[in-house]
């Protein structure tokens, strides 16, 4: 078996909740891979993030098998982890703001992470550091590397975050909205950054998000997720052209367009999370 | 800037300055350094049309939004609004605007006093300005949301009760309520899931077909505007860098900055082309 990732009948369900938070998902993932995983809010596409990086928290209970290279992730014990993470599997997250820490400079987290990982001496992790800090595009990178997160816009803190994240060039990367929080001008340098980087490392990649554009660009294939369940798993290119699940056609009917005005508002855009307002319809003919 | 006599809202080079601690250290104050939220911007809006002011965060779109809605004082410049000058305006005068302009936020999570019943959330403005007996009031509070598709059933519920979508139906009805000649609308769809999305979008889309109420539409959001707006603004650093009808500004624009901001959407298509261009003044 050469899949890097192969996820079989993971459910994970949440202390207290009605339903489990996503249910019997299985899918593969080649070395050299970026997989979309997409859906709304409350579609258990972060649960489904956190459960493969081993990342569930402590009232989450879960069933099936998460394997990485071979190695069992679902209830590793962190001892068990520490050594894949970083080096093998690692994370961008969604707010940068939250990420880094505000007490450190981001010079000193990324070169603690590489003297952690790597045996490095500190002059040599400095250099590594401000080498990377260059990589993601960010001008003046020895100055920057005593510069501390509040003084550096979004932008720049999500370029920090993906260069901790591919520093060690983990043969995993499980991105959860990694540009989400950004403008658009700069999501657009940062998705292509993260290409990039991917692609240069042969690195394989997770990525959720709930934004279709990003997805049709960035991945080979795609995961749409609904009330944690996985509807449809396909390239993308059947995804957006011939999707077989109603919710998927759905989903991209919703997309607003900008590139023509031909897509009227269709009537026909009934939400099924929006039932109240569907039913409406019916009971008083008003759209 | 057109200078139509039937426009309703006539914003005329209108500044907004903050002063903010240089970098000195927070405690010496002289050393402010000033910055221009809004640099002299002019817009105007005329009776029934929505106008979309697009920027990325920064531009001064919240701030223009809050210079109209009088919760933010004006620099410089003048505000215009029924040929009435309110840049500046006096305690009386806020009172009649709050039943001319309306505003509908972007977290209908925060906007909406929990411990309320819907009907009273729609409800409130009305008894503010004594507007009505008690039965015209419901009456008009049934209207509203009818009109903005919420069920008759929903107005004893509470906010919590209702999800996303519902309760920004719930601002907007708050909003149409006194059936103002203006609603400044700011982010109003971009907390919400892209079906909700769509389902909000084409309630503001019917607004500007079916009533006379002008909308003033601040996103950050290029490709959520198109199918709400007559006219578009392109905003950045403060300035208003293009303005236009709608087919105007995404099929031929003008500036180098809406182009680049138009080809930084990735197309939810795998088949088209994603190559950005990149802005730089």
């Amino acid at each position: 078996m050469n899949d890097l990732l192969a996820v079989q009948n993971l459910s994970v369900s949440y202390a207290g909740a009605l339903s489990p938070s996503i249910a019997d998902v299985s899918f593969n993932l080649e070395a050299g891979e970026i997989i979309g995983v997409v859906g709304e809010s409350g579609s258990g596409k972060t649960t489904l993030g956190l459960a493969l990086l081993g990342l569930l928290p402590w009232n989450a209970s879960f069933k099936g098998s998460v394997q990485f290279d071979g190695t069992e992730i679902l209830g590793a014990s962190e001892r068990q982890l520490r050594p894949l993470r970083g080096t093998q599997l690692s994370t961008i997250v969604q707010n940068p703001a939250t990420a880094l820490n505000p007490s450190f400079s981001i010079g000193s987290q990324i070169v603690a992470l590489l003297r952690r990982h790597l045996n490095l001496t500190k002059t040599e992790a400095r250099s590594l550091a401000i080498d990377w800090l260059d990589r993601v595009g960010i001008s003046e990178p020895k100055k920057r590397m005593n510069s501390y997160s509040h003084q550096l816009s979004g932008g720049m803190n999500q370029r920090v975050v993906i260069a901790m994240a591919l520093a060690l060039s983990p043969r995993l990367v499980i991105a959860d909205e990694p540009t989400s929080a950004l403008d658009v001008t700069v999501q657009a340098a940062v998705l292509g950054l993260i290409t990039e980087l991917i692609e240069g490392s042969g690195s394989s990649m997770v990525l959720v998000t709930h934004d279709l554009g990003v997805i049709a660009q960035m991945c080979s294939r795609v995961i749409v997720m609904k009330d944690g369940r996985v509807l449809e798993v396909g390239e993308v290119d059947q995804i957006f052209h011939a999707p077989r699940n109603p919710y998927t056609k759905h989903l991209l009917d919703s997309q607003p367009s900008h590139t023509s005005q031909s897509k009227p508002i269709s009537k026909s855009r009934h939400s099924e999370a929006d039932v109240a307002t569907s039913r409406l319809s019916e009971e008083y003919g008003h759209e | 800037m057109s200078e139509e006599s039937g426009s309703l809202l006539r914003v005329d080079v209108v500044r907004k300055e903050y002063y903010r601690p240089g970098n000195a250290g927070a405690l010496r104050w002289r050393k402010n350094e000033r910055l221009v939220a809004v640099d002299d911007v002019s817009i105007s809006l005329a009776r029934g049309e929505t106008l979309s002011v697009v920027g990325e965060s920064g531009s001064g779109k919240t701030t223009l939004g809050r210079m109209i809605l009088g919760l933010t004082d004006v620099t410089s410049g003048t505000i215009e609004f029924d040929g009435l000058d309110i840049t500046r305006r006096l305690p009386q005068q806020r009172r009649q605007l709050t039943r001319e302009i309306q505003v509908v936020f972007q977290d209908p999570y925060a906007s909406i006093d929990p411990r309320q019943r819907i009907e009273d959330v729609i409800r409130e403005p009305l008894d503010i300005h004594r507007i009505g007996t008690r039965k015209q009031r419901r009456e008009r509070v049934l209207e509203v949301m009818h009109q903005v598709a919420l069920p008759e059933r929903m107005s004893r519920f509470f906010p919590h009760q209702l999800s996303g979508g519902l309760r920004q139906r719930v601002s907007i009805a708050t909003a149409l309520v006194l059936r103002p000649k203006l609603i400044v609308a700011d982010e109003p769809v971009s907390a919400l899931d892209v079906s909700v999305q769509a389902q909000i979008l084409e309630l503001f889309a019917e607004l500007r077909r079916t009533t006379s109420v002008s909308i003033l539409f601040i996103s950050h959001d290029l490709g959520v505007v198109r199918e709400v707006s007559d006219r578009v603004a392109v905003m950045r650093h403060g300035r208003i860098v293009e303005t236009g009808s709608v087919n105007q500004v995404f099929d031929q624009p003008t500036h180098g900055y809406t182009s680049a901001l138009l080809s930084a959407i990735p197309p939810a298509d795998p088949r088209l082309p994603f190559q950005p261009i990149s802005y730089s003044d």
